[in-house]
């Protein structure tokens, strides 16, 4: 009978491993919860991103085996972040940016022009 | 007509092109899970970049501690899982069933405290939409933030509780000793949803309770 191994390699990690990775994300979960309660703003929000990056990247890597995945597999993964990090990055522009255009006033630059123009006049 | 073990569907060529398809399906869906909890997550973004004083008073009202203590319990979960898949890749049905079941728990206490803080919030009216109707001011739309608190939370909910569901299946076939070092695709495919639902619960934690 064939083994599933002699295709696709299955890899089995040591237990001591997944034991590091358990304790880095609690260490990880400590550091979140530390950092909100020292309230540094969006330098907080920053930081528990990365934080929360890190350890799903620890989960994704080692708990979900994603390191020793096929290459495929492992694009299909990091291409759903890529496309998630595109639809955040084109959303969050147009939110941003929303204010500088007013369909009655024309658009921001417009506006700017004219308040230069108006303060020449005076 | 006896069943063949290990399972081989009629349609494969071998094991191996079996569970490389197997996992390569689970990882399409994990990326589509992935741009799905996005749009919420978007959503989160959206409204906290239009009321971000509203977050900042609404989140007071989420228990930190009930949070953390479920962050603690779900990465827990994730570990006995990840066991339960090197146990079942070792064929140590025992330590794969133990696995299972510690899973299994930790899952059913993640729900129980998620009951508690849901009930609380219910009590004081603090609902998304027509529904809110708490006494204590919060500047803004705090109506939309517990929406998107009940939304993200509930729906991150439902996958836990499917989580349970397949995990149970796996068990009961554990029980009949179906999963070994050739074959335990099932196992590690129910292992990789149970560990994508504890990366959202890693990001709905501190954007929920730690907003600051």
């Amino acid at each position: 009978m064939e083994s599933q191994s002699e295709h696709a390699e299955q890899h089995i990690a040591p237990l001591r491993m997944y034991l590091i990775i358990f304790g880095a994300l609690l260490f990880l979960t400590y550091i979140t919860v530390q950092v909100s309660v020292w309230n540094l703003g969006t330098v907080g929000l920053a930081v528990a991103l990365v934080v929360a990056a890190i350890k799903a990247f620890l989960v994704a890597s080692y708990f979900m085996h994603l390191k020793d995945d096929t290459w495929f597999n492992i694009m299909l993964f990091v291409g759903s972040i890529v496309f998630m990090i595109l639809f955040f990055g084109l959303t969050l522009l147009d939110l941003g940016t929303r204010g500088r255009l007013n369909i009655e006033e024309g658009t921001f630059y417009y506006q700017q022009e004219k308040a230069w123009s108006e303060k020449q006049k005076e | 007509m006896s069943r063949r073990y290990p399972p081989l569907a009629h349609h494969f060529l071998s094991l191996g092109q079996q569970y490389s398809a197997a996992k390569l399906g689970m990882w399409l869906f994990l990326a589509q899970e992935v741009l799905f909890f996005s749009g919420l997550f978007m959503a989160y973004a959206a409204f906290r970049y239009f009321y971000p004083e509203t977050f900042l008073a609404a989140h007071e009202h989420l228990n930190v501690t009930l949070g953390a203590t479920n962050t603690i319990v779900l990465l827990t979960s994730s570990l006995t899982m990840a066991l339960a898949v090197r146990a079942a890749q070792l064929g140590q049905n025992k330590q794969l069933l133990i696995n299972l079941a510690l899973t299994f728990l930790f899952a059913t206490t993640f729900l129980v405290i998620k009951y508690f803080e849901y009930s609380h919030k219910i009590h004081l009216g603090l609902l998304p939409g027509k529904f809110y109707s708490a006494h204590e001011h919060i500047p803004g739309q705090p109506a939309l933030f517990f929406g998107l608190y009940f939304v993200m939370t509930g729906l991150h909910g439902l996958h836990v509780l499917v989580g349970m569901g397949v995990i149970a299946w796996i068990f009961i076939r554990g029980l009949n000793r179906e999963f070994g070092p050739e074959y335990n695709t099932p196992v590690e495919i129910v292992g990789l949803y149970w560990h994508l639902v504890d990366v959202i619960w890693i990001f709905l934690f501190p954007l929920l309770y730690l907003v600051k």
